[in-house]
């Protein structure tokens, strides 16, 4: 094992270590858009090329999702460092079999926010957030890389019934489970799954048009 | 089993969401691999959920890219072992928050055993020195290894520990490292201050066939507020936390020094870092403050 870095953290400018090996990865079908089985290859090869490509085409969604679980950018920031750590370090471990890897790194992504959330304490048992805050993505700070695509995808879900949004924000993004949700919102295990299948059915409808 | 009748359920929806305790969400992992309607059913549902985290993206701070880049170079050379295959959304269920004692999920009771027996001696010599919990760190571990002999043990200790608390103490933690250092299964290994900017001294007694080791913790500053004393084992390269420390240990004379009973059998170097309350999977490169190599 390696001496870890002692003292401060690095100030010098950054720079590739010097054993750095860029490699280019095997057989890619295109420079921008890899398939599942390209990205794993890629990421596997755990090359700075990866890193990069991953950072900048899923670090805005892993980041959205962080940020939507963790409101504070700085505790967020901390949360998105982690979370490529972790889809760094795991990715041989990483089984194809179980799933498409976009998930897995979203999950990995939710499931990390929702640590942060609870060793922070800020969930507040009992306060459910506002619909607003699923349903309204306004956001003063458009991208103006994103797509008209990504633009149209927002307005869809803006359109989602409030209380299938607030389903969706308690399970996914504050980490009630089942029982949970049910006593929060009091009504019946059943009604929650019914909600959450009403939901999900009522988003696979807007995204599939 | 009524395919139709359980993906109309919403289970599936349910298990997609995250909203399923870790054991539900087995039972519905194990039903999703057998069937493979199910699994379609899914795959759906997951492609859904990844289109609505699109619709939230938001893009990171600039300077952001680099910074995670730094830090993945700087922990290259620590990797976690930690299995990490399943693509559900596991539950949190198990997780605890950090001032609790945290059981393992494991289902089996522990059972004696001769390395405990050889324990039980050295608990009734302990003393009441032991002035904080122990608590566990629990890494998201894949359910395999739930089973493992390495959680018995994790487990037993933590049993181990909360009997040394509870027990009358005779023996001061001195007399209790006299034994220790005279055990000719024991060694030492003591930890290496890597930051001049404050005295810290502390000793893992290692009993290697047995499992068990103490932390000895002589002189540790306060951790800042909001930080946690984390130890870690290096096995085969992975470093693996095996406890929590409450507060640091500001003591001079030997008859003060805190003994943190730990399980581990193997390893090739212990280290304490400094974490966020609750600990961390892996260490935080810059903030590991003590290290020492085993000696083979």
């Amino acid at each position: 094992m390696t001496s870890p870095p002692a003292g401060s953290p690095q100030t010098t400018a950054w720079s590739l270590p010097a054993d750095a090996q860029p490699q280019s990865p095997p057989s890619l079908s295109g420079p921008t858009t890899y398939s599942e089985a390209e990205l794993v290859a890629l990421l596997r090869s755990k090359s700075q090329t990866a890193f990069s490509y991953l950072y900048r085409a899923y670090g805005d969604v892993l980041y959205g999702v962080v940020n939507k679980v963790v409101p504070d950018e700085g505790i967020a920031e901390d949360v998105l460092q982690e979370v490529f750590v972790k889809i760094w370090a795991h990715i041989d471990q990483y089984d194809v079999a179980k799933g498409r890897i976009y998930t897995w790194m979203l999950n990995i992504a939710r499931n990390t926010a929702i640590d942060k959330l609870r060793s922070k304490g800020e969930i507040m048992r009992g306060k459910i957030r506002g619909d607003e805050e699923t349903v309204s993505i306004t956001r003063t700070d458009l991208n103006t890389e994103q797509s008209t695509d990504t633009i149209g995808v927002r307005q869809a879900v803006a359109e989602l019934e409030p209380r299938y949004a607030q389903i969706v924000q308690l399970a996914y993004f504050q980490g009630y489970t089942l029982d949970e949700i049910s006593k929060v919102l009091t009504v019946p295990l059943g009604t929650v799954k019914t909600r959450m299948r009403h939901a999900l059915q009522s988003l696979r409808k807007h995204f599939s048009r | 089993m009524d395919i139709q009748a359980y993906i109309q359920s919403g289970i599936l929806e349910a298990y997609a969401l995250g909203a399923l305790p870790a054991d539900e969400a087995a039972k519905v992992g194990a039903l999703v691999s057998a069937h493979p309607g199910l699994h379609a059913e899914l795959e759906t549902l997951q492609d859904t959920i990844r289109s609505y985290a699109e619709a939230s993206a938001k893009t990171p701070p600039h300077d952001l890219e680099a910074r995670i880049w730094r830090t993945i170079e700087a922990s290259r050379s620590i990797s976690n072992d930690t299995s990490y295959t399943s693509t559900s959304v596991d539950s949190l269920r198990d997780r605890r928050d950090g001032a609790r004692v945290m059981p393992l999920p494991v289902t089996e009771q522990p059972r004696a055993s001769a390395s405990f027996a050889r324990a039980a001696v050295w608990a009734g010599l302990v003393g009441s020195l032991i002035l904080n919990a122990v608590l566990w760190q629990q890494a998201h571990t894949a359910r395999e290894r739930l089973a493992s002999l390495e959680t018995r043990r994790v487990r037993e200790a933590t049993l181990f520990a909360s009997q040394l608390s509870d027990r009358d103490q005779r023996l001061n933690a001195y007399a209790l490292m006299k034994y220790l250092m005279a055990d000719p299964d024991v060694s030492t290994v003591r930890l290496e201050n890597l930051r001049p900017d404050a005295v810290r001294a502390s000793i893992v007694f290692q009993n290697k066939r047995s499992g068990t080791a103490y932390l000895a913790v002589q002189k540790l500053p306060a951790p800042p507020p909001g930080k946690q004393y984390q130890l870690w084992v290096l096995e085969s390269g992975s470093p693996k936390g095996i406890a929590m420390l409450h507060g640091g240990a500001n003591a001079t004379t030997l008859e003060d020094i805190q003994l943190v009973p730990v399980a581990v059998a193997q390893g090739e170097a212990f280290a304490i870092s400094i974490e966020n309350v609750g600990g961390a999977l892996t260490p935080t490169a810059d903030q590991i403050v003590m290290l020492g190599k085993v000696r083979a």
